[in-house]
């Protein structure tokens, strides 16, 4: 496999070629506290990336068009932004502008949810001969991890991207209830803890014939990184991280009582025990009827999350290290259907970018009137997930080879929009 | 217990844990379980013994069940089992059907000779056994199942093996697991509407083996209520988006993605807004919500009153309306281009004049909707990408790999590894009116198929040429039902529980009296307590012990099953079968691994109803199909011996159980 690993921070090419040769004869490229004390030069180190799964209405939320025929009933309110306004939901946002670029050029060109899910966490149009790693992936490939015992990429509350070509070493672990977080960590109290490393002995001395004839299979051997993982977990203190039942009822109320915004909660205990990036989806947001009724409680419920979570961030001193990222599949068609709902819209859509290495209080790119087309400072999502690499100090230039030999980029050959960067 | 050895003490434990099954119509399976007992006493008795078998028949007499089993576990009494009749295959067409797996055989191994290619080896019993069951009935064998395989000495034990499975009810309800994820089958879609009835008919069409064209068109032309006709949900899944759900159409039985054009040409592909449009048209009539006025309940807000807005009744009245709001009809109204059709072929708010992508829409019929046209045209033989995408599917599922990839976005450039292949399996579709059963028969019964996995990384960016299937791993559902074989006997025989008297109570007439409408809220619920009831026989430790297919769908986020993979079914076919932590620590700690190792446990009855170094055996045939190496009945006994010595008792088995159900050959189809 030809992999060229990336040029890490404030090192010259030449240091790199000599890392990149290290990598190839195993020795690793950072440890994890060289990465996390590498990049103290005003970029995010980590990431909190919440998904609105089932593409979130764009003018229902950051991008209303008060007085227009489409508005419908869904009011607005100012924000700390002279003359920008967001949806009535967005109370706690609508205060935290000045830490936050909101996109309102968004747009792609696929209206099926599944593709372009793809598009936006991978860069890439799905293709049958490979698969493409999710951004969390891409980040710990460029960046390495940062806790020696907790995985670099958690995702909550829905599958996301996998690690695709890069391998089973950079694949997130999924959380499907926040209020559970990782589950069955405990063995049985019969069982000693010698007698849990006398089970995992055996089942190698077992599986030895199958791994023999299985050994250029790539699957097969990526549950060695798995095994690893999960057993480093299990044998850690840190796996307390995932147990946001040590916080209070009142620091659990301010997320919000609901799976996204306890979600939230995990992701910011999560971010301050040193996971690299986390993954929240809200779920709901394929509002193709009454919107006027499910708008207020999601978008609620991304406020109340999203809102605490920037805030306590701040708070700890960790929002100059961390990114809070809002993004979608696409929009929704501004016109109202027949059912009082809104139809799919990729022409147009709203994202937000917030936190370390984003310059906030700042407004980018904006719709027509009807909030149909984008009419200046169009963006990609190419270009979007090139501003979260840059913004991360990443290289997002750098060429990946996947195992068949194809270079790939974090945004598929698109550059970052410098004027979101701080 | 019996010995494991001995058949006719085994044919006594089926017969107590499941007399239901053997009254009824598994004849067959019984006949195919005594010939192959017999068939393995013969064996017995004519060559040696696997190692550490017992030849000698032991003295147990049967206990009953009450006394074998203390535990918990649901399903030991057998009690809530029922026999699933499925359609058989026909024992006539044997021929036929080898003779068309032998012309596969010779296109493919051609096409690798032209390639400079051999094929793989054939696989061995043990690996070709696992995979059937794996593969026909989403399980792997029991212990006792995979021990007459291996023990049979029959030439044609694989051919008698695939016709068996093929009759066995888990063939369906694994059947039902891939389309599921590919119809995206959810019982509620929304909290708007209550389409269990519609999982429930596919189910029953797999079972009945209803050919592939008919049960297309029978979802796509449904109409009425859920209720009456279940097949609608197909429909209503989508409710309220018709032109996505044209998309998904069109993707799912075409095998062509259209999406794009819906809002401008398609980037990728040839298809044009116009096209899309034209399209649309023909389906451009069908409503899924029938009219308030006309469907509401008339005396509903004098009914509010009486038994108070807020209360239970209230809110279960109100669903009972909602639900009872939709259903499937067809209008003549005709579909306008968008007001931002930006094209110069069309203008915006013009009336859209129907066709159809390629090929001709079949001459309408005497009282034949658009729609209906429209349905005939996508499931006609003539039009071969609904052939094309149904054996490329099929074809998949026992291979690993497409003909062609993705299977569901084909284009004029898509490359094909074998179009000789491709044509073939198209025309014999098409001459099998659409039979998928008799179709993978013939898929199970070739060389190819039967071969050893490709163990080797797939170059995904080279057409794959056919030397074997290609390693899998199992999906969500192969490793949640391999389980339930571990934990209970019998568990393709329970089912999700009977709903008719709850539809019934739901299907109600809009012209309720205030009094009838509140018996009809009282009905709702006590039958909707009756089915939760009739649910909770199969609960344990928080888990239902049923097949993947006979529980809700989708499941929570947090089940083993969808830990494992299975889909929400949000989007189409979005199940995986990646490695993840939490799986591994599933298998580590999670309830269903206790399950197998408690008393009561199928495992656990076999494991202690055999004798010394047999229950190695048992162990290892229960769980991956195969008898021990020398070298791992060693490494097993040293793990007991030393547990044993060492005060801890019977853990070592334990020990062992655990570690082979945490191997990857485990949770690996070779």
């Amino acid at each position: 496999m030809r992999t060229k690993l990336a040029k890490p921070k404030g090192s010259d090419r030449r240091q790199f070629m000599q890392m990149a040769a290290g990598a190839l004869l195993g020795v690793n490229v950072l440890s994890s506290e060289e990465a996390f004390a590498a990049a103290s030069d005003g970029k995010a180190k980590q990431i909190v990336y919440l998904f609105m799964a089932g593409a979130m209405s764009h003018i229902d939320t950051f991008d209303p068009k008060p007085g227009s025929k489409n508005q419908g009933q869904t009011g607005t309110l100012n924000t700390s932004i002279s003359g920008v306004k967001f949806g009535e939901s967005f109370k706690n946002l609508s205060k935290l502008t000045s830490e936050m670029a909101v996109i309102r050029g968004l747009t792609q060109e696929t209206g099926a949810h599944g593709p372009a899910r793809y598009l936006i966490r991978t860069s890439y149009k799905e293709i049958a001969s490979t698969q493409h790693p999710g951004m969390g992936s891409w980040i710990q490939l460029l960046d390495g991890r940062i806790s020696k015992t907790l995985p670099s990429t958690v995702h909550i509350g829905g599958d996301g991207e996998g690690p695709g070509y890069l391998g089973t070493k950079y694949a997130p672990v999924p959380i499907a209830d926040p209020a559970r977080g990782l589950e069955n960590t405990k063995g049985p109290a019969y069982l000693k803890e010698s007698q849990f490393s006398r089970r995992l002995r055996l089942s190698e001395g077992f599986d030895r014939n199958f791994r023999t004839v299985t050994q250029n299979n790539s699957k097969v051997n990526g549950y060695d990184a798995l095994y690893q993982e999960a057993v480093t977990l299990l044998k850690s203190d840190d796996i307390k991280a995932f147990d946001i039942n040590a916080e209070s009822d009142a620091v659990k109320e301010k997320y919000g009582a609901n799976r996204f915004g306890q979600g939230c909660l995990l992701a910011r205990r999560l971010i301050e025990s040193g996971v690299r990036y986390v993954e929240v989806q809200s779920g709901g947001w394929d509002m193709h009827r009454d919107i006027f009724n499910t708008m207020p409680t999601r978008g609620g419920e991304l406020d109340q999350g999203a809102g605490a979570l920037i805030s306590d961030l701040k708070e700890r001193g960790l929002l100059d290290q961390t990114m809070v990222v809002i993004g979608t599949e696409f929009g929704r068609k501004p016109n109202i259907n027949v059912n009082t709902g809104r139809d799919h819209h990729p022409a147009a859509f709203s994202g937000m970018l917030a936190g370390a290495g984003i310059a906030g209080g700042q407004v980018y790119g904006s719709t027509d009137a009807d909030a149909f087309y984008v009419e200046d400072e169009v963006m990609s999502v190419q270009e979007f997930n090139a501003t979260i690499a840059a913004a991360m100090g990443l290289p997002y230039e750098e060429e990946i080879f996947s195992s068949t030999g194809r270079p790939f980029t974090i945004g598929n050959g698109a550059g970052p929009v410098e004027k979101l960067l701080a | 217990m019996a010995d494991f050895s001995i058949c006719s003490s085994q044919l006594n434990l089926w017969l107590m844990v499941s007399t239901d099954m053997i009254r009824s119509k598994s004849l067959m399976t019984l006949l195919l379980g005594t010939l192959f007992c017999i068939q393995s006493s013969l064996d017995a008795q004519n060559k040696p013994a696997p190692k550490g078998v017992q030849k000698k028949p032991t003295q147990n007499k049967p206990q009953s069940v009450q006394e074998q089993i203390k535990s918990k576990l649901p399903h030991q009494d057998g009690k809530s089992a029922s026999p699933i009749p499925v359609r058989p295959v026909d024992p006539k067409t044997k021929n036929a059907v080898k003779l068309a797996a032998t012309q596969i055989d010779a296109i493919i191994e051609n096409r690798l000779k032209a390639e400079g290619q051999r094929p793989n080896a054939m696989a061995n019993d043990a690996q070709i056994g696992r995979r059937l069951y794996l593969d026909i009935i989403g399980t792997i064998p029991s212990g006792r199942e995979s021990f007459q395989f291996l023990s049979s000495s029959r030439s044609d034990k694989i051919e008698v093996l695939i016709d068996h499975l093929l009759d066995h009810p888990g063939y369906a309800s694994h059947a039902f697991n891939y389309w599921a994820d590919v119809l995206r089958i959810v019982d509620r879609s929304g909290g708007n509407t209550y389409i269990r009835p519609w999982a429930d008919w596919v189910k029953g069409e797999l079972r009945k083996n209803t050919p592939w064209d008919k049960m297309v068109f029978e979802m796509l032309t449904a109409r009425g209520q859920v209720f009456d006709n279940p097949a609608v949900g197909y429909r209503l899944r989508d409710f309220g988006m018709p032109l996505d759900h044209l998309n998904n159409t069109i993707r799912v039985f075409l095998g062509t993605r259209i999406g794009c054009a819906q809002c401008h040409d398609h980037p990728f592909d040839k298809w044009t807004q116009r096209q899309f449009y034209e399209l649309a048209a023909l389906d451009g009539g069908v409503r899924t919500s029938l009219p308030r006025s006309e469907w509401g309940q008339k005396n509903m807000k004098a009914t509010l009153k009486i038994v108070g807005e807020r209360s239970r009744e209230a809110g279960k009245m109100r669903q009972i309306e909602r639900w009872n709001r939709y259903g499937v009809t067809e209008t003549a109204a005709q579909l306008k281009y968008p007001h931002d059709y930006v094209y110069d072929d069309a203008k915006p708010g013009q009336v859209v004049k129907p066709s159809v992508l390629f090929g001709t829409l079949p001459e309408a019929k005497e009282g034949e909707s658009r729609q209906e046209q429209l349905s005939r045209w996508i499931v006609s033989k003539d039009n071969d990408r609904f052939a094309k995408t149904l054996v490329n599917r099929l074809w998949k599922r026992a291979f690993g790999i497409g003909i062609f990839e993705p299977e569901d976005d084909l284009m004029d450039d898509t490359p094909i590894s074998n179009p000789e292949l491709l044509n073939y399996l198209t025309a014999k579709i098409k001459e099998l009116n659409f039979d998928m059963k008799e179709f993978m028969r013939i898929i199970y019964h070739t060389r190819t198929y039967q071969r050893q996995v490709t163990y080797d990384d797939i170059d995904l960016t080279q057409p794959y040429y056919f030397p074997g299937p290609v390693l899998r791993r199992m999906t969500a559902e192969q490793v949640w039902d391999s389980v339930m074989v571990m934990i209970m006997p019998q568990p393709h025989l329970y089912q999700r529980p009977d709903e008719s008297a709850y539809l019934a109570a739901l299907n109600v007439s809009p012209n309720l009296s205030s009094l009838q409408l509140q018996n009809a809220v009282e009905q709702v619920f006590t039958t909707e307590a009756d089915v939760r009831k009739a649910d909770r026989l199969e609960l344990y430790r928080g888990l239902t012990l049923r097949r993947a297919s006979e529980l809700p769908q989708p499941l929570p986020r947090r089940h083993f099953l969808r830990q494992f993979g299975q889909s929400d079914r949000q989007i189409i076919s979005d199940s995986t079968v990646d490695g993840t932590v939490p799986q591994l620590l599933a298998l580590f700690n999670g309830p269903v691994t206790h399950m197998i190792l408690e008393a009561g446990s199928v495992m656990h009855r076999e494991v202690i109803g055999s004798r010394g170094t047999n229950q190695l055996q048992v162990i290892f045939l229960s769980i991956l199909g195969r008898y021990p190496t020398t070298s791992e009945r060693i490494l097993a006994m040293q793990e007991i011996q030393y547990n044993t010595k060492n005060g801890e008792g019977n853990l070592g088995y334990g020990n062992v159980i655990w570690s082979l159900l945490n191997t990857r050959e485990f949770l690996f189809i070779q």
